[in-house]
């Protein structure tokens, strides 16, 4: 039987992380993680303190080798934004944000790079375009510790985003900041999801981030995911680490 | 039955042996795996250096910062060293009948040890640590791993230039402080044992060989090359805060001093060993 239904195409998986184990030192911090991101959509991880969220964005990044487990991104587009902004403090905001197109990619990590060879006078018109994305106008010749810890923030976030990236990581973007800045950078992370229809992953302890950023929902406990579901879920859930964390109760399988 | 005081976790020495040999293992297995990273650098270092792979924008500016920094000290330290020498031997040699060969000595000293290793030993204490400090911040402060994401070699874009920028501008600073280090030789065995510079000059002329020169040439091209390297591995691989910044930069000192010795050695061997 032929069908007129339309078709609907199942979004696409940017990220697939399974049975990822990594250690320190013996300290076996993620046991076994699997985790899908799609397009479009921005995946929160949330636990406490401790519980290998970091370690599981820095090994989708690249920056720690796993010990056993497969991690496959879609697109080696992918960018990082880090939770002190991490600038180059020698560099002005222009060259930050064009680094990666001024300097020589590193071709040993076999990543290609969107854009290469630009002349000056297209960077600095890529670079203006993405400060502008981030509402910054007119610092390109300002050095890092010139600005507020919200601007080096949303510099990083230019800094990240100016070769179109298809997959973003964040590493507590919200974390130090007051709750209006924090706000401006959830909207940036909805706003960089839908213009670059980008696969984010976004590792935060803020409640606001979670419940005004995240699409879905990944709870990480000693190593593990216990829980992955939508906001609303988090609210109806009786999973009993994710109604714990929802509550920032004391009572609960949650223990330091 | 024993008796507990005598067994060996209760004796006073135990703790102490046990510290002991800790610390040693601890130590030597934090210095094989700097040694073995910094081979393992190299391997990336070294072919880029020789495909001539380096981004020149940089390296103007780090050759700058290497000889203004480090000149001044390294010309000072040289031309005492070459007048201390000259005061210890000229009244003594001038007293045997040999002062026609004070100038022959000085420059001996000054161009094959004292001139590469007074400038090393600036470069380190100028350099080597400011690289060290300047590289752990920035792997403290999550910068090394932001230049990683965004798919740019720490290794190509950071210390490519300074590796550059060391292996040139130790030789043509060692070249400065040896011509300054037996200048002040003259002058100190002119004044003091009334040596006259011509004679003086005449005899560094007669004594120093094509040899010399290309030895202390090549043992600054390798100082220049263990200092930053070193001073990168050491930076690039630190853990912790401000503390660990501060321990990093030492650290970068020492280890720079004793590969320059034990290296200083080895090609003094290669060189003149078998005479």
């Amino acid at each position: 039987m032929s069908s007129y239904l339309p078709v609907q195409h199942a979004p696409k998986t940017l990220i697939h992380v399974k049975d990822l184990h990594k250690s320190f030192n013996g300290n076996h911090v993620l046991r076994g993680i699997s985790l899908d991101v799609h397009e479009k959509e921005v995946m929160c991880i949330i636990g406490i303190s401790g519980c290998g969220k970091s370690t599981l964005l820095r090994c989708i990044s690249g920056l720690e080798t796993s010990d056993a487990g497969e991690i496959h991104l879609e697109d080696d587009n992918f960018t990082m934004v880090f939770q002190y902004s991490a600038l180059f403090d020698s560099l002005s905001v222009y060259e930050n944000v064009g680094f990666s197109l001024l300097e020589e990619p590193d071709e040993s990590t076999g990543t290609t790079r969107r854009f290469q060879n630009l002349p000056e006078a297209e960077v600095r018109r890529i670079v203006e375009e993405k400060l502008r994305l981030v509402g910054l106008d007119g610092i390109e010749d300002k050095f890092p510790n010139e600005l507020s810890g919200g601007m080096q923030k949303r510099v990083s976030f230019a800094r990240a985003i100016v070769s179109d990236p298809k997959i973003i990581l964040y590493d507590e973007p919200t974390a130090g900041l007051d709750p209006i800045a924090s706000t401006v950078i959830e909207d940036y992370i909805l706003k960089l999801r839908d213009e670059l229809e980008a696969a984010s992953v976004v590792v935060t302890h803020q409640h606001s981030t979670i419940h005004r950023a995240a699409d879905r929902i990944c709870l990480l406990h000693e190593g593990r995911v216990q829980w992955i579901g939508t906001p609303q879920e988090l609210e109806r859930t009786d999973n009993p680490y994710a109604r714990q964390f929802a509550n920032a109760s004391l009572e609960g399988p949650l223990t330091d | 039955m024993v008796n507990p005081a005598l067994s060996p976790s209760q004796s006073t020495w135990f703790p102490l042996t046990r510290w002991f040999f800790v610390t040693l293992a601890q130590k030597s297995q934090g210095m094989f795996w700097t040694i073995g990273t910094a081979v393992n650098y190299s391997r990336t270092l070294i072919p880029c250096l020789l495909k001539g792979r380096v981004s020149f924008k940089h390296l103007f500016g780090q050759t700058a910062f290497i000889g203004v920094d480090a000149l001044g000290i390294a010309l000072v330290m040289t031309t005492f060293a070459g007048m201390v020498i000259a005061l210890q031997i000229s009244k003594e040699m001038v007293k045997q009948g040999a002062g026609n060969y004070v100038g022959a000595l000085v420059a001996m000293a000054t161009l094959r040890e004292l001139a590469p290793i007074m400038t090393a030993v600036a470069v380190i204490s100028m350099v080597g640590s400011a690289y060290a400090a300047e590289l752990s911040t920035m792997q403290i402060t999550k910068q090394i791993d932001a230049m990683r994401t965004l798919h740019v070699s720490p290794l190509r874009y950071l210390v490519l230039p300074r590796l550059l920028a060391g292996i040139v501008a130790l030789p043509l600073m060692t070249v400065i402080t040896t011509i300054s280090g037996i200048l002040g030789g003259m002058v100190v065995s002119n004044l003091l044992a009334d040596i006259h510079p011509g004679v003086y000059l005449d005899s560094v002329w007669q004594q120093v060989e094509y040899k010399d020169v290309f030895s202390t040439l090549t043992k600054s091209v390798v100082f220049g090359y263990l200092i930053v390297v070193l001073s990168a591995t050491i930076g690039l691989n630190t853990k912790g805060g401000a503390k660990e910044v501060g321990t990093a930069t030492t650290q970068a000192v020492v280890w720079s001093f004793l590969a320059i010795a034990v290296f200083d050695y080895i090609l003094t061997y290669l060189f003149y060993g078998s005479m």
